[in-house]
Order: C-alpha cells, then sequence, then structure tokens
C-alpha cells in the first residue's frame, strides 16, 4: 500500500484547507464594515425604532467577540473550523452557519453534480464521436448551436430559458425549488413531491447541462483526434481489433485521461458556478444563501459558505489525486 | 505486360501453396490539393512461402505507403487506385471491412516501426497480447483463463522476454523489449506473412540485431513470409532472401539478395550498393546526387533520368555496364516510363538498357 503517496496527499490537503480558511477569516473583514451596524441600520430602516444605537452595537460585539483582538479572533475562528463549527449568522439569528448550509447545500450539490455528470458523460462522447466517424453528419449539425451557447454565461442563458418556457409558454415554474404552499411539503417519501422537485429543477439543470455541453465536447474532440494520430491506435487497427473496441478501450480510454482532470476541478466549482443560475431561478441552494449575505457582511455566513467551496476544490483534488495512478499506470503512486 | 501475373505461374503450376504474397500493379494515390501524388505506381511482385523480402528505397519513395496499403491499413487521403493483392490466394481488395479486420493478425501481422508508442500506455502486456487473440477467435473456442494465461507466457518466451513482463506496463520497459512485446502480438495467430516496417529504427545496433534474430527465428519455426521494409542495406543483407528496391513508387529492381549485391541491374541499385561504405577500402562515400522528384508531376519517361549516372554519362560510371550501355536509347529515358521485366529468371529491372518495352 502506497502509504507515503496517500499521507503526503493528505497533508497537502489539510494545509490547503488551513491557508484557505485563514484567507476565508480575513477577506470580509477588509471591508471594514460592521455586520451589527448593518444589521441595525436595516432594522432602522424599517422603521423601528432603535434607541442608542452604539450601546447595542457595543453589547452585541461583546457578544460575538467583535470588540476582541483580530487574532483573538482569529484563533477562536479556527478552533470552530476544526470542530466544524462556523458560528452563528447575525441576519437570520439565531440560526448557525451549519443549519443554514444544511438547508440550502443539498439543493446546490444535488443540481450541481447531475448537471455536471450528465454534461461530461454527454458532452465528451459527442466530441470522441465527432472526430471518430467524421461522417456523422448530425452531430456537426448539432454541434454549432451547442458550441455558440457554450460562450454564453450560464445565468443570462437561465434568463432566456426562463423567459421563454415559464413567462411565455408557462411549460416550467417561475421560480423556487418546489411549489410553495403545499401542505406537508417538503416530503421526500412522497413521489408527487420528487415529481414537482424535478419539474422546479428542469430549467436551471437545462440551462447549465447545454451550456457547458460544448466546452466539454471540444476539450474530447481535440484529445481525441491526438489519440487517434498515436502509433498505438495503428497497431490496434493492424492488431484486427474491431472499430468498437478500438473506440472505447484505445480511444476514450486514452483521450478521456485530461478530462478527468477538466471533472475534478469542475467538481470542486460546483457551489460557486451555480451562485447566478440559483439567483436566477430563485433555487433554495447555497447561491442564493451567499448573495444574501455579501451585502450584508454577514461574516459567519460568508466564511461559511466559502470555506465549504474550498473544502469541495480541495477534496475533489484529493479524490482525483488518489484515482489518477488507477486509471493512468504511468502516474505512480511515490512522493511528489 | 509480363508482370509477377505470369512468371511465377510458368515455375510453379499451384500457384496457390507456392506464392503467399502476390501483389499486381498496385496503385496508392494521395489525393492532395497539390493534384494526384502517385505514390505507389504499378508495382507488382510475388512472395513464396517462408521468404523473407526485403524492401529498400529513399523517403518518399513510397515503401511505407505500400506496406501499409498491403494490410489495408492506409488512410485518407491515400486510396488504392488500382491492382490487386491476394494473400494466399484471397484478394484482400475485395474483402468486405469485418473480413479484412479478421485477415489482419490472423493471416497478416504487422511489427511496426517505432515501437516507443505502438503499445496502449494504460493497459497491461498481457491485456494487449490477448485482445489481439480475444478478437479472432469464435467466443465458444476460446480458451480458458488458464489456458490463456500460459498462451502469453510461451509467446513472451518466445521471443525471450521474461513471464513477468505479462503484468507490466509499456512504460516500464525498454525499446528493445517493447519491439518483442510487437513481435509476440504480432507472432500470436501464427500468421502467414509478417509485414515489418523498419522495426529497428529507434533501436542501437546490439538490440537491433538481436530483435533481427528473434523475428528470423519465429519467422522460420512458422514458416512465415516476411516483408522487411527499411532502407539499411546492411541489415536486408543479413536478413533478407530476396530484395525489392523503389524508386519515386516504383519497383525498379527485384531479385535474390546475392545477386543484386554481386551484380546490381539498374544504375539506382549500382548506385546505392557504391555508396555504402567498404571495410577494406579507404576513402570518401559516394551518395546519389540529387533529390527524389516530386510525385505530383514525375520526371517524364524513366523518373530516375535525371540521377541516372548512364543517363547522364557520369565519369565516375564510364565502366558500369560497358557491354550493354551502348544499346541504351536515351530518348526513351525521357519519353517512356520502363516497365519492370524478367530479364533472367527470377531478375526483374524496370531500366532501359534491358530491352524496349512500352
Amino acid at each position: 500500500m502506497p502509504w507515503n503517496y496517500i499521507i503526503s496527499r493528505l497533508s497537502m490537503f489539510l494545509i490547503t484547507i488551513f491557508i484557505a480558511s485563514s484567507i476565508v477569516f480575513f477577506l470580509p473583514r477588509i471591508s471594514g464594515q460592521n455586520p451589527l451596524e448593518e444589521k441595525l441600520l436595516e432594522e432602522a430602516a424599517r422603521g423601528g425604532f432603535l434607541e442608542d444605537t452604539d450601546a447595542m452595537v457595543a453589547a452585541f460585539d461583546e457578544k460575538y467577540g467583535f470588540n476582541k483582538p483580530l487574532w483573538q479572533q482569529y484563533v477562536k475562528f479556527m478552533t470552530g473550523i476544526i470542530q466544524f463549527d462556523l458560528g452563528r449568522s447575525i441576519f437570520n439569528w439565531p440560526k448557525t452557519v451549519n443549519q443554514l448550509l444544511a438547508e440550502t447545500i443539498w439543493w446546490t450539490i444535488a443540481l450541481g453534480l447531475l448537471t455536471l455528470f450528465f454534461a461530461f458523460i454527454v458532452g465528451t462522447l459527442m466530441g470522441a464521436i465527432l472526430e471518430w466517424k467524421r461522417n456523422k453528419k448530425f452531430l456537426m449539425v448539432l454541434m454549432s448551436p451547442i458550441l455558440t451557447l457554450s460562450a454564453v454565461p450560464f445565468y443570462l442563458f437561465g434568463l432566456v430559458l426562463l423567459l421563454a418556457f415559464s413567462f411565455v409558454w408557462s411549460l416550467f415554474p417561475l421560480f423556487g425549488g418546489y411549489s410553495r404552499g403545499v401542505a406537508g411539503w417538503p416530503d421526500w417519501s412522497n413521489w408527487s413531491f420528487i415529481g414537482n422537485v424535478l419539474w422546479h429543477a428542469t430549467l436551471p439543470a437545462l440551462s447549465v447541462v447545454l451550456v457547458s455541453l460544448g466546452g466539454w465536447a471540444m476539450g474530447m474532440r481535440g484529445m481525441m483526434v491526438t489519440t487517434k494520430g498515436e502509433d498505438y491506435m495503428l497497431q490496434a487497427e493492424a492488431k484486427g481489433l474491431p472499430d468498437r473496441t478500438m473506440f472505447f478501450r484505445y480511444g476514450i480510454r486514452n483521450a478521456m485521461l485530461p478530462q478527468m482532470t477538466g471533472l475534478a476541478l469542475q467538481l470542486g466549482l460546483i457551489v460557486s458556478g451555480l451562485v447566478l443560475v440559483e439567483v436566477v431561478f430563485s433555487y433554495p441552494g447555497v447561491g442564493g444563501l451567499l448573495v444574501q449575505a455579501i451585502p450584508r457582511s454577514d461574516h459567519a455566513v460568508i466564511q461559511g459558505i466559502v470555506f465549504v467551496l474550498a473544502l469541495g476544490t480541495a477534496l475533489a483534488t484529493l479524490i482525483l489525486d488518489l484515482i489518477y495512478p488507477l486509471i493512468d499506470a504511468r502516474i505512480k503512486y511515490t512522493e511528489g | 505486360m509480363t508482370t509477377a501475373e505470369t512468371a511465377p505461374a510458368a515455375v510453379n503450376v499451384d500457384n496457390r501453396a507456392e506464392n503467399v504474397l502476390e501483389v499486381e500493379n498496385l496503385k496508392v494515390y494521395y489525393d492532395t490539393d497539390a493534384g494526384q501524388v502517385k505514390a505507389v505506381d504499378d508495382v507488382s511482385f510475388t512472395l513464396k512461402r517462408g521468404e523473407r523480402m526485403g524492401l529498400v528505397g529513399e523517403s518518399g519513395s513510397g515503401k511505407t505507403t505500400m506496406a501499409m496499403a498491403l494490410m489495408r491499413l492506409h488512410k485518407p487521403p491515400a486510396i488504392i487506385a488500382g491492382g490487386n493483392v491476394r494473400l494466399d490466394g484471397v484478394s484482400l481488395l475485395d474483402l468486405n471491412d469485418e473480413q479484412m479486420r479478421q485477415t489482419r493478425l490472423r493471416d497478416i501481422a504487422l511489427v511496426p516501426q517505432g515501437a516507443m508508442n505502438s503499445l496502449n500506455p494504460v493497459y497491461r502486456v498481457r491485456d494487449q497480447i490477448i485482445d489481439g487473440i480475444k478478437h479472432h477467435t469464435p467466443r465458444d473456442e476460446m480458451l480458458n483463463k488458464g489456458a490463456v494465461s500460459e498462451r502469453v507466457v510461451e509467446l513472451l518466451n518466445s521471443v525471450g522476454l521474461d513471464a513477468s513482463v505479462a503484468d507490466m506496463y509499456p512504460h516500464e520497459l525498454s525499446g528493445g523489449m517493447k519491439q518483442r512485446v510487437a513481435l509476440a502480438i504480432a507472432t500470436s495467430l501464427r500468421p502467414k506473412m509478417i509485414l515489418a516496417d523498419e522495426p529497428t529504427s529507434a533501436l542501437d545496433v546490439v538490440v537491433q540485431r538481436q530483435i533481427m534474430l528473434t523475428l528470423e527465428q519465429l519467422q522460420q519455426e512458422m514458416e512465415a513470409s516476411v516483408l522487411l521494409v527499411g532502407h539499411d542495406m546492411g541489415l536486408m543483407a543479413q536478413f533478407a532472401d530476396v530484395l525489392g528496391v523503389m524508386y519515386a513508387g516504383h519497383l525498379v529492381e527485384f531479385a535474390p539478395i546475392e545477386e543484386v549485391f554481386r551484380n546490381p541491374k539498374h544504375p539506382y541499385t549500382k548506385k546505392l550498393i557504391s555508396s555504402l561504405p567498404d571495410i577494406q577500402v579507404k576513402g570518401t562515400f559516394t551518395g546519389i546526387e540529387g533529390l527524389p522528384p516530386t510525385l505530383v508531376i514525375p520526371p517524364p519517361g524513366c523518373r530516375f533520368h535525371p540521377r541516372c549516372p548512364i543517363y547522364n554519362n557520369d565519369e565516375d560510371f564510364r565502366d558500369e555496364f560497358v557491354d550493354i550501355r551502348g544499346s541504351l536509347n536515351t530518348d526513351l529515358c525521357t519519353t517512356v516510363d520502363p516497365h519492370l521485366n524478367e530479364i533472367e529468371p527470377r531478375r526483374w529491372v524496370a531500366c532501359h538498357m534491358y530491352g524496349e518495352d512500352a
């Protein structure tokens, strides 16, 4: 067992997380805004009468520890990170960041994972076939709109879909993760609820899949061109292997290796990639939460979400590092 | 036109048994924007069972193009524009794709040029030997796992490799070892014909010799014919029984190897051999002046005439071909493309010095 390799990768992972958490801690504080003042100002703007704001801020500062030296706050934050305690939100008082994440993150992960894998598999196959069978005209015809779309941002295309299919034709819902106001929902054991969720997820998923398809297809096609020209391809043909075997075991198997790296990196970017899509579709994911938290300087929430993003990327990289030697023997489980 | 198709039949009635490979007027052209490149033009020869043929020529003379076309492995824009290729009596150009696939490896196998990258980097050697066997054996006749493993070990041993190589990946092997694996794959189904396209081009001379000895040993044991494509005349002299010389898409000389070296008939072959260094003679090497012609618009008449020492009355060649050069009508050299004729038994030459044809 290559323990050295696993330990070195794990330590890289931990170091990454440590550095990322530190950045996450300092970044929102650069703005110099005090979240409590923001909160109180918001309350005031709503017309509430606030007496002696300064005293209230001071009291809350005391409670949250904002009046302590930065290094003490930092130590407290890092201790929390180790215990996976991300603190309490100020605007969603008294919910903890963990609770907020638990409510939202599964929506994002489910949508992100499904769309990512779907686009990856379909796009990769399309690219591979496009190069392998140059005479497949219908694929060529299909590629031009897909390539055009890949230059459009997710959210913009999402807006177009929303306008067309929800607003004009009313085929899909305008917002949300499921229909509100139905008694007993959300209920994950109820099939009509699950159907409703899928119905709501269709447009957001479509906007992501259609836009990212082109990238995967072009990447794979390029790699397939290179792979087709390799000596082992000619040798495979000289060995009298059937076309199918050559396509999958010689072509795709080799051309896919760089795609796998791309997949792992995209895995880490699932949450951040979906932020704006979630805003457009008012999807109950992490993105909406983050967009609320940033203008209000809700430090704990921003820190928590960004920390989870960093964790996702680092985790994806770690997993890739661990499985890559299994799919390509040239990469060894050695130090490095 | 007297070509390979009639000559061997006269010698041997049982054509099918005697000749493993019969190539007749094979034409392989490249369709390019600049025009049709006649990379292989009207090439004919036959190869007997168990015979080892060498095929030499300069880069761009069409030897590799022809070798690939024999297995129908030529890629667009190359097309087989005409002719016939018969392997043990079966016309390869008439087979459908699936039949051709079955024929590859089983009847005609390739030992590739530069074995460095000819193995799939992501699979073990074992799997790469087995997949060739597997796809040429009906499912119900496929050996069981144990027997397949034994066969793999047997093949590896036959090319001088240890059984442990089976579980290695290509990047763990040296260049020589990879070429040996390629030999093991090529011989895994005991083909009638092995096509070796510069099999030792990237190897040092010691390994080169080992590989050629292994190839020779396997070939003799299986009674397979070999077509060895290359440009190393020394290697050819050691290995081949017969030698074909290609120039600008034509086969210009085809004869038993000793005859070619002792008494080359074509001026190009003559120059090729006189350009070889001699261990007993100290002196400067002579090459062949000029470059091979473009095949888009080949020179009119004989394609070699712009570089031909006889046509150009080269001083150093005054003493060569003295008895017949007087009969050469040099007008023919610039107007008529000479055909490959059998001027003596088993001596084929395409040159106007040996008689006129049209």
